[in-house]
């Protein structure tokens, strides 16, 4: 067992107070400290190598427990810096041996978190997923003429296939008005993947996952647009979450956005 | 299709860690109704909007720094949600670090196989926990 510590990064600001941070531990239970230079603050807290360093992220990282301790105790930093000042969200798992490390990584990319903060000033990421609708129940039996038994089922089959077929086009072209509409109420927008059936927990298929920073004077009108979006959209549901810090939209120069 | 009780969406207790999937999704409030389930962090509040409202940039920190929007300690955010943002947003960090972009990718790996166990953990009866 080795004493050897290291300092989990989450977040940068132009400002940061320890005392935000009174009744919120960081990843691993340490408290949160700042870390400061060339007029940037990072927030850190130390953690044990031995369980945070990288032979050990490897393996906790396949621990879903692990993992999502790991990604709330991420979040609760940052988002306690959201609520009062733009923010530069780090990645998960952003160790340095040092805080001196910090500090030089504050001096070295000064440029680029200016940039970022300045991007996501007085702006929130929220976002949006759009569902497909569950299926309509099948069409009584029964409905079609002529033939025996199996003509009819042969129909009704038919019916039922290009039913689904119809409602599947019906939703996805509604997914797409709904990013139309809601686009141009945000500054920038982020796609990604639809999220895996088994992590949402739901039978619906996802047919939208994107994130919008919105500014926070249009918050208003994008929130209720995608409302009225969820009301007039039957074929589709609207889950709206938010607001977010600007995780989706801090992501620097050299990791650009796929 | 067993989909077991949803957790409450707010304030749930610490999670039985044998208990139903860890995606903390709250039941879907409206499963017929139209209106989108807003789920994650508490929507803004509709009144009053946020409370920083004149100029966009604080020259002087006022002294008691006021929250830009409300907590969202009572309504975890789901964990999937989450996933998306902290393991693919946030600027990417490099150096004498140990997360480089190898590491991201095993990240991304990694989750391919939580995806599959959480699968198994939710179907009993499925594909994925027959000869386990």
């Amino acid at each position: 067992v080795t004493a050897e510590t290291g300092i989990w990064a989450y977040a940068v600001a132009e400002r940061i107070t320890p005392r935000w941070f009174a009744g919120i531990t960081g990843v691993g239970g340490g408290g949160i400290r700042t870390v400061g230079k060339d007029g940037l603050v990072a927030a850190v807290s130390e953690v044990s190598m031995a369980e945070y360093g990288e032979q050990a992220l490897r393996s906790r990282l396949e621990d879903l427990d692990w993992l999502e301790a790991a990604a709330r105790g991420h979040h609760r930093v940052i988002e306690a810096v959201a609520q009062r000042q733009p923010v530069v969200p780090l990645r998960l798992a952003t160790v340095y041996r040092s805080r001196a490390g910090v500090a030089g990584l504050l001096s070295e990319r000064q440029e680029t978190f200016r940039n970022a903060l300045g991007r996501v000033t007085a702006r929130s990421e929220w976002g949006v997923k759009v569902y497909a609708a569950p299926p309509e129940p099948p069409a009584p039996p029964g409905t079609g003429t002529g033939g025996g038994p199996g003509a009819a089922y042969l129909r009704r089959r038919q019916q039922q296939v290009s039913a689904a077929h119809e409602a599947r086009r019906a939703a996805a072209s509604d997914a797409g008005q709904v990013h139309a509409a809601l686009r141009p109420l945000a500054v920038a927008s982020m796609r990604r993947p639809p999220q895996d059936p088994n992590l949402t927990r739901r039978a619906e298929q996802m047919l939208l996952n994107v994130a919008y920073l919105v500014d926070d004077s249009q918050q208003a009108r994008f929130t209720a647009e995608a409302d009225g979006l969820a009301a007039r959209l039957p074929g589709i549901r609207v889950e709206l979450t938010g607001p977010w810090p600007p995780y989706s939209f801090a992501v620097s120069d050299e990791e650009p956005t796929e | 299709m067993s989909t077991g009780p949803p957790p409450g969406r707010k304030g749930p207790p610490p999670r039985d860690r044998k208990g139903p999937p860890p995606a903390r999704q709250g039941p879907p409030p409206a499963r017929q109704g139209p209106p989108p389930a807003r789920q994650g962090p508490p929507p803004a509040r509709q009144g009053p909007p946020l409370a920083r409202q004149g100029p966009p940039t604080w020259p002087e920190p006022p002294p008691e720094d006021p929250e830009r929007y409300e907590r969202a300690d009572l309504a975890p955010v789901a964990l999937v949600d989450l996933l998306d943002r902290v393991l693919a947003g946030g600027v990417v960090i490099s150096g004498e670090v140990r997360l480089s972009v190898a590491d991201v990718e095993l990240v991304r790996v990694s989750l391919h196989a939580l995806v599959a166990s959480v699968g198994a953990l939710r179907e009993p009866g499925g594909p994925g926990s027959g000869g386990q």
